[in-house]
C-alpha cells in the first residue's frame, strides 16, 4: 500500500462499533466488488471429479487384488510345497528304476518240457551247491575252534 | 440449517455414500471455483485447483468430524491449495490488455449484458483494476475479503479457517475494505457520475 493510501485509511474501531465500521467499509466498496464475476467451472466439472475418483480408487482395487491372490498363495502354500516334494521324489525313483515300457521289457521266457532224468541232474545240482556253500562255514568253526 | 444439511451428506460420504458426494459436489463446485478463481487469477488453475479441492474432501471423509460448519472445512482447503500454488508458482502475472482474454479462451467475466463493444472494453478495465486492487492486497487481507464479500463466510468461520482470533478478522476486512474504497475511489466516482447522469 502507498503511503498516501496509508493516511487516507481510517484507523479501525476497536469495541462494539467495529462491525458498523465494517459494514460501511463493505458497502462503500461493494458495488465495484460486485462487477468483478468469477464464471463458472467447465460443464463436465462434475464428471471430471467423479472420473478421477474412480481411476484413484481402481488402481487400489487392483492392488487389492493382487494383495488377495498372494494371501490365497500363501494359503495353499503347504500344499503346493507338498507337491513338489511328492513330484521330485517320483522323478527320482523313475530315474533309479525305470518303469516298464515295450522297449524294456524282458523277452519272452523260454518254456520247454523236462525229462525225468533232466529234473534228477538239476536236484543233484543243488545239492551240490548246498554242499558247497556249507563247506567255508564249518572250516571257519574248525579255525576258530584251533586258536 | 444448510450447513448441518451439507455436514450431514458428508458424513453420509463417510459412511460411503457416494450419490452424497456428488451432491456436494454440485452444490459447492460454483462457490469454490470462483473463489479460486479470484484467488489465483486463472480459469485454467482455478478449475484444476478445484478439482483437487473435491478430491482431498473425497479422501479425507473418513476422518471428517462435524465440529466445524463444512464450509469452513471446504474452504480450509480450497485457501490451502491456493495459497501453496501462488507460493510455489512465483508468477509473474502478466498484464492483461484489452484486447487480451484469460488463458483458456474464456472472455473476462463482467457483470454487464447487452452492451456495446465500446463499453465491453471499459467494463473489462474496470474489472481489470478492481482484480488488481484485491491481488494487491496483503495475503491474509485478501483471503478474508473474498471469504467474506464474495463467499459469505462469517467472522468467526474466517478465524477458524486462518487460524487467527475474531477480533483479528474484524481487523483485517476493515483494512482491506478501506485500502480497496482508497485505490478504486475513481472507479467509484465514475460509477456515480454515470448514475446521476
Amino acid at each position: 500500500m502507498k503511503e498516501a493510501d496509508i493516511r487516507k485509511t481510517p484507523a479501525f474501531p476497536e469495541g462494539s462499533h467495529s462491525e458498523d465500521a465494517i459494514r460501511e467499509a463493505r458497502e462503500a466498496v461493494s458495488p465495484l466488488l460486485d462487477e468483478w464475476r468469477a464464471g463458472e467451472p467447465a460443464p463436465g466439472f462434475d464428471a471430471s471429479v467423479l472420473a478421477r475418483i474412480r481411476a484413484e480408487e481402481r488402481p487400489q482395487g487392483r492392488i487389492e487384488g493382487l494383495v488377495a491372490w498372494f494371501r490365497a498363495m500363501n494359503a495353499v502354500r503347504g500344499f503346493g510345497l507338498a507337491g513338489a516334494a511328492a513330484t521330485v521324489l517320483f522323478a527320482a525313483l523313475m530315474l533309479r528304476e525305470p518303469a516298464m515300457t515295450p522297449e524294456n521289457l524282458p523277452s519272452q521266457a523260454a518254456v520247454q518240457d523236462l525229462s525225468a532224468q533232466q529234473v534228477e541232474l538239476a536236484l543233484e545240482d543243488l545239492r551240490m551247491l548246498d554242499e558247497l556253500y556249507s563247506a567255508p562255514a564249518s572250516e571257519e568253526n574248525y579255525n576258530n575252534k584251533k586258536i | 440449517m444448510a450447513a448441518e444439511a451439507d455436514s450431514q451428506l458428508m458424513l453420509r460420504v463417510k459412511a460411503g455414500d457416494e450419490p452424497s458426494f456428488a451432491l456436494l459436489l454440485h452444490r459447492f463446485r460454483v462457490p469454490v471455483y470462483q473463489f479460486l478463481n479470484r484467488m489465483v487469477g486463472s480459469p485454467a488453475v482455478a478449475e484444476e485447483l478445484a478439482q483437487e479441492v473435491f478430491l482431498r474432501v473425497y479422501r479425507a471423509r473418513a476422518s471428517y468430524e462435524p465440529s466445524a460448519k463444512f464450509t469452513t472445512w471446504l474452504y480450509r482447503i480450497s485457501t490451502h491449495l491456493a495459497l501453496n500454488h501462488l507460493r510455489d508458482s512465483r508468477r509473474e502475472r502478466e498484464d492483461l490488455r484489452l484486447d487480451d482474454t484469460p488463458e483458456d479462451g474464456r472472455p473476462l467475466q463482467v457483470a454487464s449484458r447487452d452492451i456495446t463493444i465500446e463499453e465491453r472494453l471499459v467494463a473489462n478495465d474496470r474489472v481489470e483494476r478492481i482484480r488488481r486492487a484485491v491481488d494487491e492486497l496483503p495475503e491474509k487481507q485478501r483471503v478474508a475479503v473474498l471469504l467474506h464479500k464474495y463467499q459469505e463466510l462469517d467472522y468467526r468461520q474466517i478465524a477458524e479457517l486462518l487460524d487467527t482470533s475474531e477480533s483479528a478478522v474484524k481487523s483485517l476486512l476493515f483494512r482491506a475494505y478501506e485500502s480497496l474504497r482508497v485505490k478504486l475511489a475513481d472507479l467509484a466516482t465514475a460509477s456515480a457520475t454515470k448514475a446521476a447522469g
